[in-house]
């Protein structure tokens, strides 16, 4: 695992300067500023996503696990493939390389029809819905004096929609991409707001890396083999440990933890929890989660203090500081919330193949929009881990 | 195209085919077919010159403008902060003309400088509107090459050293050619553009091709104009919507979504403080009064910028720095009124986070202009008809 510390250690240098700073005093060393310049500046964007896939490949091979790869630009190919380089889906060895040897042996065989679709989704959703969301929000999460309890409710369930729409956005252009190719990258979401529990929810949220941190965290810990109470341990450890992947601030570690309680939690009262009606297993899922997404979003722990205190009703309701962007804000949410519960999980959609030329027209009008919205100002949420 | 796709395509292109041309037919922005050109003489006192809200071609119109004025006594030069203040702010003896353009820049300053010089218009007293950006080495300002010819011609006239500019400037000119063309064409599918365009439909300007020049009492309801002595005159139906919560949500939007305008990566840039000191002293050269000017922000922008990571003490460092350089050249008067409380405009008097309204612009200036002599005796007696 040496390999992974120092890259953890690059993207604490490069994601936090302060961090980085302290530890090279813990160090000892004089914490030289342009050094900690030089780190900042070579931070490739997606340096996450691209370890972790480099170094799940290396564990299985050191473990005999996987056949080593003799050749360099297949290699070089799995770990660069462009698509999902930036913000994932995490894809492993064995999901990625035989793909590329069949399209070196038998040349690509793209998939233009569900690719080309599936891309257009993931633009409307990013452009339409996530873009659209955060440029409410961020305005009134910088500002709490005038966020009163059920503002700060609704901002929560718009964060959650908006990271959502953001994230599965880029994943379905990413897997739309990879169609382009004839390559099948592997499905990151799974209606994660319709999970009926914690554990369901991240069986349903970056699907891929649940997978690696179950695979290379949560087994090798022990897993559920040393009986309950240490799998309950490895798993709230593992959680901790997802929740820093996500960037150097002990916020993040925060958040990464506050989902392993509920897991552990869930775990200790699953057979009362199963037995609430479905319905409710899901809204209050969705709750939790949401309260999570606070940890999150807030660049600090005061920040995020503040959040939660209006949702509290700390600061009252402040009914009269609603304003028509606030109004408009709750439209867009029910509307995200109508396409959470009844669309299709886009990127395991059958339909792609066979569109009808009017669902295809009116994909293509709605495209149109998207498109036009791009000028807007905005980045990938993802982008930063 | 694969022809599975065909639906999806055929209505993909042609929906932008259709939305592009009719932009293109708008064109709300000037850049393609549309150029209104201001009025090739000076307006009588009660004209107002009527335009698109946006991205006129303001340094072209500031350039023609001073070749048809006649010889002002008092002139502002700064960015659109300041084009709220007008003549009847002061003494009705006083020749005013206000040549504030939308993001300016010293270097902005310096070619309108050297226009004034050309025509032989040195005004005798200049009020010089600075905002934070223009100390910023990253304030992504690239408007002011409208007016590169004047600007090299300030340098050269000044005889001083200018390699530590030249790598700057070609830069900057650099990635305009390159970054321009594609902005233009960006701007035909974007959506701000499609509701620009529509509004431009529904209400036209009068005259397209050629300037309608409206009567004072006739205020515009839908477009921006310019009074005859170049300030600015904004559409009434956008002024009437300005209550206190409209602008607080305004300075929000400004203050925390995205970037802040022209302060993001913020550096302090030598070479544009120089570039002011330089333009500072042959304005005293020339036997100009000169009064620096900081205009205040909306507060609670100012308050949610002062807090924003990345930019904490952005607002006030500029400030000590074009202090200091304003002191840096004998004779300058400079005058901080960036703080709305101790000037008495009151949060309601902003168009949005940074523009003040003609009212807060008005105490702006009495707070400036009674801190000294000469400044003192050009303002007007009585309260105007604000």
């Amino acid at each position: 695992m040496r390999k992974s510390r120092a890259s953890h250690l690059f993207q604490i240098f490069s994601a936090d300067q302060k961090n980085g700073q302290s530890c090279f005093l813990f160090l000892g060393h004089p914490g030289n500023s342009s050094w900690l310049r030089f780190f900042n500046v070579i931070l490739p964007a997606g340096i996450s996503f691209y370890t972790f896939q480099t170094l799940s490949y290396i564990i299985d091979v050191y473990n005999e696990a996987a056949p080593a790869e003799t050749n360099f630009w297949e290699f070089a190919a799995f770990v660069s493939f462009f698509p999902h380089l930036i913000a994932g889906p995490l894809t492993r060895h064995h999901q990625l390389i035989p793909q590329l040897k069949r399209i070196r042996e038998e040349g690509p065989s793209p998939r233009w029809d569900e690719g080309v679709l599936l891309f257009a989704v993931g633009l409307c959703k990013k452009t339409l819905l996530a873009d659209r969301i955060g440029n409410f929000i961020d305005p009134r999460l910088g500002d709490f004096s005038t966020v009163g309890l059920p503002l700060a409710w609704l901002l929560m369930a718009s964060y959650a929609l908006q990271i959502y729409f953001d994230f599965s956005g880029y994943s379905d252009m990413a897997i739309g991409l990879g169609r382009f190719f004839g390559i099948e990258l592997p499905q990151n979401f799974n209606s994660p707001y319709q999970a009926v529990n914690p554990s369901d929810f991240w069986h349903r949220w970056h699907i891929t890396l649940s997978q690696w941190l179950r695979d290379y965290l949560y087994i090798p810990l022990g897993g559920s083999r040393k009986g309950k109470f240490r799998s309950l341990v490895n798993l709230a450890i593992t959680m901790f440990l997802g929740g820093l992947w996500h960037g150097a601030k002990w916020i993040f570690a925060l958040w990464g933890l506050y989902h392993g309680i509920l897991l552990v939690l869930y775990h200790i009262a699953q057979p009362a929890w199963d037995r609430l009606h479905i319905p409710l297993r899901r809204a209050f899922t969705f709750v939790l989660v949401c309260w999570g997404w606070v940890l999150f979003r807030s660049p600090t722990l005061f920040e995020a203090r503040k959040w939660y205190a209006s949702a509290l009703g700390a600061y009252g309701l402040l009914l009269n500081h609603l304003t028509t962007d606030d109004l408009q804000l709750a439209g867009l949410t029910l509307t995200g919330l109508a396409i959470v519960i009844w669309a299709p999980v886009a990127s395991r959609y059958e339909g792609f193949r066979n569109l009808s030329p009017a669902k295809q027209c009116a994909l293509g009008a709605v495209s149109v929009f998207a498109i036009l919205f791009m000028n807007y100002s905005s980045k990938f949420l993802y982008f930063q881990f | 195209m694969p022809p599975s796709l065909r639906a999806f395509f055929f209505t993909l292109m042609s929906g932008l085919f259709v939305v592009g041309s009719f932009v293109y037919w708008q064109d709300p922005a000037q850049h393609f077919r549309r150029r209104v050109p201001f009025p090739g003489r000076p307006l009588a006192p009660n004209e107002v010159w009527v335009g698109p809200v946006a991205n006129l071609p303001e340094r072209d119109i500031r350039r023609r403008q001073i070749a048809v004025y006649l010889h002002p006594d008092l002139v502002v030069l700064g960015s659109s902060r300041v084009l709220m203040i007008n003549g009847s702010f002061f003494n009705s003896g006083v020749a005013f003309e206000n040549l504030g353009v939308s993001g300016a820049t010293v270097e902005d300053d310096m070619a309108l400088w050297q226009i004034l010089k050309m025509s032989y218009k040195v005004p005798k007293y200049i009020i010089l509107g600075l905002d934070p950006w223009v100390v910023n080495a990253n304030n992504e300002q690239r408007r002011w090459t409208d007016l590169r010819k004047y600007y090299n011609d300030f340098l050269n006239v000044q005889d001083r050293p200018r390699s530590e500019h030249l790598y700057q400037r070609f830069q900057t000119l650099w990635r305009r050619s390159i970054e321009d063309p594609l902005d233009n064409l960006s701007e035909l599918w974007s959506w701000s553009s499609v509701l620009r365009s529509w509004q431009m439909l529904w209400s036209p300007i009068s005259g397209t091709t050629t300037a309608a020049v409206y009567a004072e009492n006739a205020r515009p309801t839908a477009y921006a104009g310019y009074r005859a002595d170049g300030s600015a005159i904004y559409p009434a139906t956008e002024v009437a919507k300005r209550s206190l919560s409209a602008v607080e949500a305004k300075a929000r939007e400004y203050a925390l979504q995205g970037k802040v305008y022209s302060l993001s990566n913020w550096k302090v840039s030598g070479s544009q403080l120089t570039d002011l000191q330089w333009l500072l002293t042959d304005m005293k050269k020339e036997g100009s009064h000169v009064l620096i000017v900081l205009v205040p922000y909306q507060p609670l922008a100012r308050r949610l910028i002062d807090e924003r990571p990345g930019y904490i003490n952005v607002l006030s460092d500029s400030s000590k720095f074009l202090e200091t350089s304003a002191q840096g050249v004998p004779g300058i008067d400079f005058c901080n009124a960036d703080d709305s409380d101790k000037i008495g405009c009151q949060p309601d008097e902003f168009l949005d986070a940074m523009h003040p309204s003609v009212t807060c612009m008005h105490k702006v200036v009495t707070y400036c202009f009674q801190q000294s002599d000469p400044w003192r005796k050009l303002l007007r007696t009585q309260r105007p008809d604000l």
